[in-house]
């Protein structure tokens, strides 16, 4: 036992440190104790690092308390100043896990939690949305007359490009000449205020309204297709954004 | 305190958790009275920056007075000393990766001939030689500090919680949440390196005869 701690002691330097320093606080065990005094006895090198730790704790020891820059007490009436935003949110080694002090940091965590899944329902929301323009039932926009081809879903780009288009060109196509202005304005109407449309009485097709449904429910299918765009797009900076963040932080 | 007082002093700092965890402002304060020396002296040393030190040991308080109800546990220094040191960590999380000078390689640079450190001068161990009664000069506290903040933060705090504020490992242990085996070797790892650095410094030996202390090449 006492060759091989002899051994040790000189060939693993994180031995040696251990062993010194556990024996420098009497935290080895006995027989631990007893190995390391015989190796002392004959190994100057050793002793003297333990010589020399043991002064190193002593100058240690010997630092004064410092003296106090100002006083920490809390003001005893009044709001407390509101908590520092803290600097890092993720979990370093040694904060494990305290529940007091993640306090604040868990709050900043959470916020930045809560806009993440806000934009991502926003996206998923706009998305389903933008689909459910696409979807046949709602006329497609770009088409006035109702081509097949353009009903079949594209590739996002091209999509989003042409709704984009659609929304300026279907303002253009509502003053249908066979539409009184009267009917022109309802379905303005419908197009631009969904919370206030005309209601669907007033929709409901007189005959010629009817035959010329396309505009109104273009206007809508593109306004609500703007919207899914939108809430898609606002979705993936928002959650794009609070990610980064909760890094940055 | 004395070993007496030990039993109604704890009554005492119970009695005003309790009362803080009220919303007792006064009581609280009274534990910020008591300990906030602790706090400063340990902030400072992870830290190394008085200003700083004051920030963080206020917002320590801050948030432990915020905090007090979550606190069931049994010591109430530990739990501070917990919550200073995870605010000393956020310090250095802000500031960037802590610049660590590579203390390796700077002892690698020295030792190159010996594997060891065996190669320090024993005039350098002076048996006469008591640091505890003297008063320690500006510059060897100075120096000590610029060894600490070269340490890894971890080794750094339970050295500074061991040597320098005087607890025990358990203790040492508590406060950092970590294995009693592991603050032991973070104490022996950060002892070691101290050792090296400040016989570099000069602060080991400092306090010898001149002559003596003049260091071979």
């Amino acid at each position: 036992m006492t060759e091989n701690t002899d051994r040790r002691l000189h060939e693993s330097p994180e031995y040696r440190q251990d062993q010194l320093s556990a024996a420098l606080d009497g935290m080895l065990a006995p027989s631990e104790q007893a190995a390391l005094d015989a190796h002392l006895a004959t190994c100057e090198v050793c002793s003297r690092e333990l010589e020399e730790l043991r002064q190193m704790r002593a100058l240690l020891r010997s630092v004064p308390e410092p003296a106090l820059p100002r006083s920490f007490l809390l003001p005893l009436e009044g709001e407390l100043p509101a908590p520092r935003q803290p600097v890092h949110a993720t979990e370093g080694q040694p904060r494990t896990n305290v529940t007091p002090l993640r306090h604040p940091t868990r709050r900043a965590t959470r916020t930045l939690r809560v806009t993440r899944w806000i934009g991502v329902i926003a996206a998923v929301l706009g998305m389903a949305l933008f689909l459910g323009t696409l979807l046949p039932g709602v006329e497609h926009p770009g088409g006035a007359a109702s081509s097949v081809t353009s009903r079949a879903p594209q590739n996002s780009l091209d999509s989003t490009r042409q709704s984009q288009g659609a929304a300026g060109s279907a303002t253009e196509m509502l003053p249908s000449p066979t539409r009184s202005p009267s009917s022109y304005d309802q379905h303005a109407n419908a197009g631009t205020a969904t919370a206030n449309a005309a209601p669907p009485t007033q929709l409901a097709p007189s005959p010629t309204a009817a035959n010329n449904s396309q505009p109104p429910s273009d206007s809508l299918a593109d306004m609500l297709r703007n919207i899914g765009i939108a809430l898609l797009i606002g979705g993936v900076v928002l959650a794009l954004a609070s990610l980064l963040i909760a890094r940055l932080i | 305190m004395s070993v007496d007082g030990r039993g109604t002093e704890q009554e005492r700092e119970r009695t005003l958790i309790a009362r803080g965890q009220q919303g007792d402002r006064a009581a609280f304060n009274a534990l910020v009275e008591k300990y906030q020396s602790a706090a400063y002296a340990l902030a400072l040393r992870m830290l190394g920056d008085p200003d700083t030190a004051a920030d963080v040991t206020q917002e320590a308080f801050l948030s432990a007075y915020r905090a007090l109800s979550a606190f069931h546990g049994a010591s109430f220094r530990a739990w501070l000393l917990r919550i200073v040191s995870n605010g000393c960590y956020d310090v250095f999380r802000a500031r960037g990766r802590q610049p660590v000078t590579s203390l390796e390689a700077m002892l690698e640079h020295d030792d190159a001939t010996s594997s060891s450190d065996s190669r320090l001068p024993t005039t350098m161990v002076d048996p006469s030689w008591n640091p505890e009664e003297m008063t320690l000069r500006t510059e060897t506290i100075d120096a000590i500090q610029t060894a600490l903040l070269r340490l890894p933060p971890e080794q750094r705090l339970a050295v500074v919680l061991c040597d320098i504020q005087g607890m025990p490992y358990d203790e040492v242990a508590r406060i950092m949440e970590t294995p009693l085996g592991t603050v032991k070797s973070r104490i022996a790892r950060a002892r070691a390196q101290l050792r090296l650095l400040l016989t570099r410094s000069g602060e080991l030996s400092s306090h010898e005869q001149r002559q003596d202390a003049e260091r071979p090449t």
